[in-house]
């Protein structure tokens, strides 16, 4: 192992990290508006509407992020959108994110005791107003541990972003291998930095789950062996 | 003047903070009939259980037939605590009956009562299968040996149970709270076992809330409050002599509710 | 745009052909994962406590890591050690590896689901901590086992898909191909999203009936 060479690689990947953690994030957070928008869809839509997010959900769980990758990478251009590369990366992780979103807000408002929405109907509000106003608040804590570790879920994902050459991570690592040839060092840094994002998402994701907001359990709809 | 087969010295057991079992002494004879009685949380169960040393004691000793369980002493008279080998071996001694049944999920009655036969014992398999059929039989169950856990009422399963440790042919027997899982007449069934077993001169040690059975099954009764040993005597004395208040005060809340058999 | 339907249909057959290569790939890997898994897993319940620290950590770090990079490092890191094998079969390697990663957690959970008076009478009975596992626990696993590992060989053939960066022959490598080929995008697209969808829900659906089967009749284990 030639250390010097590794630390001289240091801060290009740590950068590289930046692009992974801000690729990541910003797909997590318009997924979440896709998520709930949709989840909520799912729940209390019409026959058709439930129809349809289900089908997206299929779709969006049912293939392989490498392919929604390339897909995004030849389709928008098509279809007359022209995005700088980073932007292409966050359509097709949003893509991704969004269908296993749309399950956690689901599995969420479904957890919620069928007593509440009762007492919200009792009281004389709308269906969507004790949808808005008592469901999805209790639900939104439930979130946020499957959620964060959602979020390590995409910081996952994000590596196949190398297959359209977007310089995250993963990619950097692939390119600095292919101009040095000394891919064991380089493979332990990129896997080292991963494993740290990913272990300490996980880490407060439990936390979250059993200190924070600790008043009944949802489950993960991608149950616990995470992809 | 029979011989002495258990003996447990000062035993105490704490869950952290809290001390369950505060020196505890005891001796049974060969053959003897013990019941521990005691409100829940007097400590009669975790007594049991560290008797096999599925609770390993915080202090004291245990000792059984010539062995201690748990250890032994060496030639410098320092103790040793015993290897997971030492300890199935000592075990295998002990039968357990569990409140739960834990009758092994995925085996028939018959399957349940031969792998410690086979494995344990290393009996052969023709030999395990009569003595575990020889064992069925006794607790009544010779006409379902081939059902499965699931397929069995409670009374049958905790019979199996018994069987299963009966089969080992123990030289001391555990019951904890054999009954307490079953209605009145399943109950029954398995009280009508354990009488069997008691005629046959077998060492058993009881924790069990039915003090109608207990009253004339017992050789002895001990009583626990809170950890603490209360006193002990013949089962008919206790529930009409007793010497605590806290002994009659027990027995007058709950045995003569539960009514003689 | 319109589709060419008539180039859609003279590509199925080699997109089938490359499925084929996918599910070939990820079933082998998750039977021998599952090998790994069980063995693994069972070290990672019982074993001494640095061995279940160790485990654990690999374990963490197969699943705290993006597949592409352990795909990439099992390409670089086995011709280094003196294992030259092909494509197909650094990819089995691979995936064996990242499948083996997470059944072990699979094992370890449905060991740990059994009941705890299980043991207890095991140990009750004499048996030791090894035949516990072998005798008791391990054959009642296995039923609470088989579903969640349909569910990993879902996971497998998405990841199945990133063996295209290292030139193995299955499904997103050719569809991928035909698109230089042909740049007939959209059709080569649809398709195959359309193939992996069909797989990944028909395994969904498998998972989910097994289970149903499984645990709704509480069923007959043979002993």
């Amino acid at each position: 192992m030639d250390i010097s060479f590794m630390i001289e690689i240091v801060p290009r990947l740590l950068r590289a990290t930046w692009v992974t953690l801000q690729v990541s994030a910003i797909s997590l957070m318009i997924g979440l508006v896709f998520g709930i928008v949709l989840g909520v869809l799912r729940v209390y839509g019409n026959r058709f509407i439930v129809w349809c997010t289900k089908g997206f959900v299929i779709v969006a769980r049912g293939t392989p992020a490498a392919i929604q990758i390339y897909a995004a990478f030849f389709l928008l251009p098509r279809l007359g959108i022209r995005l700088p590369l980073f932007a292409v990366g966050v359509v097709a992780l949003t893509f991704n994110t969004s269908g296993y979103q749309v399950e956690i807000v689901r599995a969420a408002l479904e957890s919620i005791d069928k007593g509440q929405i009762e007492a919200g109907l009792a009281i004389g509000l709308t269906r969507w107003k004790t949808m808005l106003y008592i469901t999805l608040p209790q639900a939104v804590k439930r979130m946020m541990g499957p959620m964060t570790n959602e979020f390590a879920n995409l910081i996952k994902a994000s590596s196949a972003l190398m297959l359209i050459s977007l310089y995250e991570l993963t990619k950097s690592g692939h390119a600095i291998i292919a101009a040095t040839f000394k891919y064991a060092e380089v493979l332990v840094l990129v896997a080292l930095f991963y494993f740290v994002l990913v272990q300490s998402l996980c880490k407060l994701s439990a936390y979250l789950e059993n200190n924070v907001f600790n008043f009944g359990k949802t489950a993960d709809p991608r149950n616990e062996f995470l992809n | 003047m029979e011989k002495i087969l258990l003996k447990m010295e000062h035993i105490h057991k704490s869950f952290g903070q809290a001390e369950v079992v505060k020196d505890f002494n005891v001796e049974v004879k060969q053959g003897e009939k013990v019941i521990l009685a005691g409100a829940s949380g007097s400590g009669k169960t975790t007594i049991l259980r560290m008797i096999n040393y599925l609770e390993t004691p915080t202090k004291g000793k245990i000792w059984l037939d010539g062995d201690y369980i748990g250890g032994h002493y060496n030639e410098k008279s320092e103790w040793v605590s015993d290897s997971m080998q030492d300890l199935a071996e000592k075990r295998k001694q002990i039968g357990m009956v569990f409140q739960s049944f834990n009758l092994f999920a995925h085996l028939s009655a018959l399957h349940n009562v031969t792998l410690g036969l086979t494995r344990v014992l290393k009996l052969p398999k023709k030999e395990a299968i009569a003595r575990a059929e020889h064992y069925l039989n006794k607790v009544h169950l010779s006409e379902h040996i081939k059902k499965y856990p699931h397929q069995m009422s409670g009374g049958q399963q905790q019979r199996v149970a018994i069987a299963r440790a009966l089969a080992m042919q123990p030289k001391l027997m555990l019951f904890d709270e054999p009954t307490s899982a079953l209605d009145p007449k399943l109950t029954n069934e398995v009280l009508e076992v354990m009488q069997e077993l008691a005629e046959e001169k077998l060492t058993m040690v009881v924790v069990t809330h039915e003090m109608g059975f207990a009253r004339h099954f017992a050789d002895r009764m001990i009583y626990l409050e809170d950890g603490v040993f209360i006193e002990e005597g013949p089962p008919e004395k206790l529930f009409t002599h007793p010497e605590s208040e806290k002994t009659s005060h027990f027995l007058s809340f709950c045995g003569y509710k539960e009514g003689d058999i | 745009m319109g589709l060419n339907l008539e180039f859609m249909l003279s590509i199925i057959p080699e997109l089938l052909s490359a499925m084929v290569i996918t599910l070939q790939i990820s079933i082998l890997a998750v039977l021998l994962g599952i090998m790994g898994g069980l063995v693994v897993g069972s070290f990672r319940v019982i074993g001494p406590k640095w061995l279940k620290m160790l485990i654990q950590l690999l374990v963490d770090y197969i699943r705290g890591t993006p597949q592409i990079v352990h795909i990439l490092i099992i390409y670089f890191a086995l011709p280094r050690i003196g294992i030259i094998l092909n494509a197909y079969w650094t990819g089995v390697v691979a995936l064996t590896i990242i499948a083996t990663g997470y059944e072990v957690e699979i094992v370890r959970t449905a060991i740990e689901s059994i009941d705890k008076g299980q043991i207890e009478a095991g140990l009750a009975i004499g048996l030791l901590k090894r035949q516990i596992l072998i005798f008791v626990l391990l054959p009642q696993a296995i039923r609470r086992i088989i579903p969640p590992l349909t569910n990993e060989l879902t996971n497998i053939v998405k990841a199945s898909a990133f063996l295209s960066v290292i030139a193995v022959n299955e499904l997103t490598k050719i569809s991928n191909k035909i698109i230089y080929e042909t740049f007939y995008f959209f059709e080569v697209l649809i398709l195959t999203a359309l193939i992996y969808t069909v797989i990944i829900t028909l395994l969904g659906m498998l998972s989910n009936f097994i289970e149903k089967r499984m645990f709704s009749t509480n069923s007959e284990a043979n002993s």
